[in-house]
């Protein structure tokens, strides 16, 4: 069942984000991205949450899904996951493509960072915007272990300012990494076109940083030992 | 109910109760959250078209607005008449809207905003619409679960206008709106505080229920005047035939649905006070709250959040009658001025969302705010 979960989780996410890019694109190549589309993505977030079947395991973003099979050491689980991801992704760009997909307003993939500074920013970005998201995500489990809408909320709205600090559209990729994999793959567009390693350092390297930045972060704050288990011996110690 | 890690640093921030009262929220309105989600989902595929976003707007606005805004003018309403079959009050309030909205839409041409759309650059129909437009009212929905009193006026207007100073203004006349009518409420409370508190040693007569039913109806109608705007802000200016039964069709039956549910979350706030349940001192509360409507309609043509004049209203009654109260005064009056200030914090957590929501769809308004706050 948190598979399914998953799948659509990730297809109306995956799906939600490529409308908002499509619709915007032409503002969002001249201006970087408006705090209104930055919020609209953040507010994806809850719809791809909250649709499906009001799960707390559900992850959508593949490089929360490693800064949590990281840190408590069950990659077992990862492999579902990142594979509901990439089912739930195709799933989310096949409708979007069949349904929605315009040509003439949809170029933003081939855009590149303009110059070193830009692509340097752009990769501190990458870093810190999946270091907080998966330090988020951690927390807002551990805090709101059963249902919770309010840790939902509350990520929406660090999406939002973290979207909206990036600016750029192509620093968008590290929450939409399987999305923006699959539609290179499909698509005459691909993220890959301009620069190679640029494109490593920008959608691969710097999320992979941000993961480990992640699981530095929470032994940092939570001690070595994963908070779920403290929080649960301490409950058994309650009771 | 969910487990709220004590000493949390989100419990620490808003409190432990309030920190366990919005995860209990999560639970308990999982299947609501779930409707909301959906109809996010609708606004995102289809704000782009034009036709269909407009009336998914106005759909979803004319619940959310009646929910929130006109529970001030027909809660006390509905408290002081609980024993009276819901449809009976339906059928009344309805009806009333009809005929007002009707009037309007005769009078002007298709109106039914009784021309407050005619100016402050709304007067023209809406040709497109950004995604939080349309979001708008279906947060306005999750406030107005939550008991947030936040003002429909701020909340849906703002998202469309385009200049800062615009909503500078209805947030001082806001503000003003709640200053006065706190000190009228207090000043007539406190003379009337007496005969008042012997509402409750005897049973009204009837002649005072039809006085409460003339003057709700009244105050009614005035809310109708003054905040259809809110709802109409997303259809054309001029409305047809057909889309005017439409308009007027759908918030008849929403209005059916609320009295179903005898006011939705929001009748919390009215019930909890003290003594509105005698229809004589609803009366008396719906009495005050029309004639400072009244009066701020001719002071300037400026909206206001009808929600914090009557927040006031009920902040300065609150405390004028905890003052004739012999028994433990000094603790009544804490409990009053708690009362208010918990009120006062939700009214203006509801303006925080609200400015916060309009700076998001509205980049002129955000651009501005940046250059004011940065330059």
């Amino acid at each position: 069942m948190n598979a399914l979960a998953e799948v659509l989780g990730t297809c109306i996410f995956v799906f939600l984000y490529f409308l908002f890019l499509q619709r915007n694109s032409q503002q969002i190549t001249a201006h970087g991205i408006s705090i209104h589309v930055a919020a609209s993505i953040g507010l994806s977030y809850f719809v791809g949450v909250y649709l499906p079947f009001y799960t707390y395991r559900i992850h959508i973003f593949p490089f929360v899904s490693f800064a949590e099979a990281a840190h408590r050491k069950k990659y077992n689980r990862l492999i579902q996951k990142l594979l509901s991801q990439l089912a739930g992704s195709f799933l989310g760009l096949t409708v979007f493509l069949t349904f929605f997909y315009e040509e003439a307003d949809f170029s933003l993939l081939g855009v590149p960072p303009a110059d070193e500074s830009e692509l340097t920013l752009g990769f501190f970005h990458q870093v810190a915007l999946v270091a907080v998201v998966g330090l988020f995500y951690h927390y807002m489990r551990f805090y709101s272990k059963a249902h919770h809408a309010y840790g939902h909320f509350l990520m929406a709205v660090i999406l939002t300012i973290m979207l909206y600090l990036g600016s750029s559209w192509w620093a968008l990729s590290a929450i939409n990494s399987f999305g923006l994999l699959i539609l290179s793959f499909v698509s005459t567009v691909s993220i890959f076109e301009s620069g190679v390693l640029g494109s490593f350092l920008l959608h691969l390297i710097a999320p992979l940083l941000g993961v480990a930045l992640a699981r530095w972060l929470i032994i940092l704050i939570g001690g070595k030992a994963s908070p779920s288990k403290k929080h649960k011996n301490k409950t058994h110690a309650e009771s | 109910m969910p487990k709220a890690k004590i000493g949390s640093w989100s419990s620490r921030l808003i409190g432990e109760k309030r920190y366990s009262a919005l995860l209990l929220f999560g639970v308990r309105e999982r299947f609501f959250l779930r409707i909301l989600a959906a109809l996010l989902f609708l606004a995102a595929v289809f704000y782009v078209n034009v036709q269909v976003a407009m009336w998914l707007g106005f759909l979803v606005a004319s619940y959310s607005v009646v929910a929130n805004d006109s529970i001030q003018t027909i809660g006390t309403f509905i408290v002081s008449n609980s024993d009276k079959k819901w449809y009976v009050l339906w059928l009344f309030i309805g009806l009333l809207f009809v005929g007002t909205v009707t009037y309007s839409w005769v009078t002007y041409g298709g109106d039914v905003s009784f021309q407050r759309l005619a100016n402050k650059g709304f007067s023209e129909s809406p040709t497109e619409f950004n995604f939080l437009q349309i979001a708008a009212p279906i947060l306005l929905l999750l406030l107005t679960r939550l008991r947030v009193p936040v003002s429909t006026t701020f909340i849906l207007l703002s998202v469309f206008s385009s200049s800062a100073s615009g909503i500078i203004k209805v947030a001082e006349k806001s503000f003003l709106g709640y200053v006065i009518s706190f000190i009228t409420a207090f000043v007539v409370y406190f003379l009337l505080r007496n005969v008042v508190q012997k509402f409750a040693d005897s049973k009204a007569p009837f002649f005072w229920t039809v006085l409460q039913w003339l003057i709700s109806g009244t105050l009614w109608c005035m809310w109708i005047m003054h905040d259809a705007a809110n709802i109409a802000i997303f259809l054309p200016r001029s409305l047809g035939g057909g889309e005017f039964i439409a308009f007027a069709g759908v918030i008849f039956v929403g209005l059916g649905l609320l009295f179903y549910l005898r006011g939705d979350k929001m009748q919390k706030i009215v019930s909890e006070k003290s003594g509105v349940e005698d229809v004589r001192a609803a009366t008396i509360v719906d009495l005050v709250y029309t004639v400072i409507l009244v009066v701020f309609i001719n002071i300037s043509t400026i909206p206001m959040s009808t929600t914090w004049v009557f927040i006031g209203l009920l902040g300065g009654r609150e405390i004028a009658m905890s003052f004739g109260k012999r028994k433990a005064q000094g603790e009544e009056t804490r409990t009053a001025f708690k009362m208010m200030g918990k009120d006062v914090l939700l009214a203006g957590t509801g303006l925080v969302v609200s400015i916060i929501l309009a700076l998001l769809a509205n980049e002129t308004l955000f651009n501005e705010i940046k250059v004011l706050l940065f330059s």
